[in-house]
């Protein structure tokens, strides 16, 4: 399993909160806002498919 | 599963996610999911393992292995209800969260219905 899956979110993470700042401050909330949600909707895609992967791996270990 | 590799990694999320916190704190929260994946994607193998010599260690007794089967589910539905709940209860959402429990609570007494019977029986046959 890959570790770097944390660094990606958190690159991510840091890169929305700056794009989120810069764009606040030249007044244009809109598109702050929408930033934000692009910036959640990847990792969310990011992370339901490592969610499918645990899940399937807990099926076939605990034979659920 | 190396115990140093976790425990690097967990600390550098840690940071992580503090720093991210002050910003954006969903993000903090999908950190921590993915350290969860990470950590439990490395354990689960060993504990497979781990099943896997205890089912062999008493494969010649019949009665104990028959029993051994609703353990490990109840052992895998209490992993992964644990992720949800500790999940939501790191969101703030504390009432979310026992309800997932009370979901979890509940599979796990389903699975063991057929145990629980046969104790009754055993009850009820050294009653009469």
């Amino acid at each position: 399993m890959d570790v770097d899956l944390i660094f990606r979110i958190a690159a991510i993470g840091i890169i929305v909160a700056v794009l989120n700042q810069v764009l606040i401050r030249s007044g244009r909330e809109e598109q702050a806002m929408m930033t934000t949600l692009a910036g959640l909707i990847v990792v969310l895609l990011m992370i339901i498919k490592e969610i499918k992967y645990l899940f399937d791996i807990v099926k076939s270990t605990f034979g659920l | 599963m190396n115990i140093f590799t976790i425990v690097g990694f967990v600390i550098a999320a840690v940071f992580l996610s503090l720093t991210l916190k002050g910003y954006r704190p969903e993000y903090s929260l999908f950190i921590g999911l993915a350290v969860t994946i990470v950590i439990l994607s490395m354990v689960i193998p060993d504990i497979g393992r781990l099943l896997n010599f205890i089912n062999t260690a008493i494969a010649d007794n019949r009665i104990i292995s028959e029993k051994l089967g609703p353990l490990t589910k109840a052992l895998g539905i209490g992993i992964v209800t644990e992720i949800a709940a500790d999940t939501c209860r790191d969101a703030g959402e504390s009432s979310m969260a026992s309800r997932i429990e009370l979901a979890g609570k509940t599979a796990i007494l389903i699975i063991s219905i057929p145990l629980a019977e046969e104790v009754l029986n055993l009850v009820a046959g050294l009653l009469k």
